[in-house]
């Protein structure tokens, strides 16, 4: 007899005693191992709203939409289980720490209603008080503004997000200025308004 | 100069850490002329041209990296304390030392969180001229003898390109970057300032 019909037999003895390997699943609810690529789940408390995780998705399982209505503006990023294929590029791309977007344990995903399969999360949006245009979200300007330090003080955009969050300013005094170049480059502006503004030395 | 010939285009050149920013006007394969003030007007959403590159990405093709060099050359005002490069949270951007202090963005490290456009107090680089899949234009080089314009001229909706025999002499606005690019662009100019 060859050796690894010995430690078959071995195997089957030892079950005999211990039981078997398999779980008693689905009596017995399954808990998958520490490491086991689940459902990605978004974060309230770390997401900043950026969307790094929808341009990596290799599968375009996340997705968003920016709704501007009235004086808000509101981004809803998407996730689709159904599309997703747990490969974990967009925790890995999160600015936020890796922890915007996590991949969980959650295993358990079967649908009944695949219009369903979805999660979601809104981010507020700050909007060009010029042009009107979505700027970014306003976590992620808060973010770059606290990563930039003293640098933020260059860009009206960033420095009069934080001061808003700090409380230290309602709306910005000079959106409401009569319009000339000299007070909307102090205006919280969009990339192609800031260019604009700024253009003239 | 060329595929042919084996001499590497702007793009690689950029990439290699030898681009010359501000080339003089010699004898040469045909530049690409692009208007930049009409390209980055804001007119065109979503840029629509036909690429050779083959390219289906949607806003993705050969002239984003046009664009981005011409902008990184000519746009930006090279700070000394660069905020973009503070901003991006995976050190995609770099300043090079050398070669006019132009930026690149290692698009391998790129993540596309356009992090890097709201950081800067210019408005140089545009969100949506940060893709994260990046097709790197060769001019067409090795297409040209055939006689016909690279596709992205001819499908262009703002007629933002054209070809330019390359020992003309640029007119107004108007600057050549490294061998095979030439830039309309009204931008902030230091001399000027
Ligand atoms: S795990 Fe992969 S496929 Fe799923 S959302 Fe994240 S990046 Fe997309
Ligand atoms: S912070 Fe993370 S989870 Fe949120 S949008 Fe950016 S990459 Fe996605
Ligand atoms: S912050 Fe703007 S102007 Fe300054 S180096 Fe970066 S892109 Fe250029
Ligand atoms: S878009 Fe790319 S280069 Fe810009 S900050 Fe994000 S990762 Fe860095």
């Amino acid at each position: 007899m060859k050796l690894p019909k010995i430690r078959e037999l071995l195997e089957a003895v030892k079950a005999l005693v211990v039981g078997p390997y398999t779980s008693r699943f689905p009596r017995k609810p399954h808990v998958p191992f520490k490491s086991f690529r689940g459902q990605p789940q978004f974060n309230e408390d770390f997401c900043v709203g950026c969307l790094a995780c929808e341009e990596v998705c290799p599968a375009g399982a996340i997705g968003h939409n920016d709704a501007v209505s009235g004086g808000k503006a509101v981004r809803t990023i998407y996730h689709y289980t159904d599309t997703c294929i747990f490969c974990g590029e967009c925790e890995a791309a999160c600015i936020a720490d890796h922890k915007g977007i996590k991949l969980s344990t959650e295993w358990d995903l079967a649908f009944f209603d695949r219009n369903r399969a979805f999660e979601s999360i809104d981010r507020d949006l700050v909007t060009c008080e010029r042009c009107g245009a979505v700027v970014a979200a306003r976590r992620h300007l808060q973010w770059i503004t606290d990563r930039l330090g003293e640098l933020a003080f260059s860009s009206p955009t960033l420095y009069q997000t934080k001061l808003k969050e700090l409380g230290l300013i309602d709306d910005n005094p000079a959106a409401v200025h009569r319009e000339n170049a000299r007070s909307d480059r102090l205006k919280t502006l969009c990339a192609h308004c800031r260019r604009q503004t700024t253009a003239g030395a | 100069m060329g595929v042919e010939s084996g001499m590497p285009t702007c793009a690689e050149q950029f990439h290699h850490n030898r681009l010359n920013p501000a080339p003089k006007i010699e004898k040469g394969p045909a530049r690409l002329f692009i208007d930049l003030d009409r390209c980055a007007s804001g007119e065109c959403s979503g840029c629509r041209l036909k690429c050779s590159y083959g390219s289906t990405e949607k806003n993705n093709n050969g002239i984003f990296s046009v664009a981005e060099l011409a902008t990184f050359v000519l746009v930006c005002r090279k700070c000394e304390e660069a905020h973009c490069v503070k901003a991006c949270p995976v050190e995609a951007l770099e300043r090079r030392d050398e070669a006019g202090k132009v930026l690149v963005r290692h698009n391998l490290r790129c993540v596309g969180c356009k992090s890097c456009s709201h950081a800067c107090p210019y408005g140089t680089i545009f969100p949506e001229n940060l893709p994260f899949l990046v097709h790197n234009c060769d001019f067409c080089l090795d297409r040209r003898n055939k006689k016909n314009e690279p596709l992205c001229i001819a499908t262009c909706p703002l007629g933002a390109l054209r070809l330019v025999p390359a020992d003309k002499e640029p007119g107004e606005n108007t600057y050549p970057v490294g061998d095979n690019l030439l830039v309309h662009s009204t931008h902030w100019r230091n001399e000027k300032a």
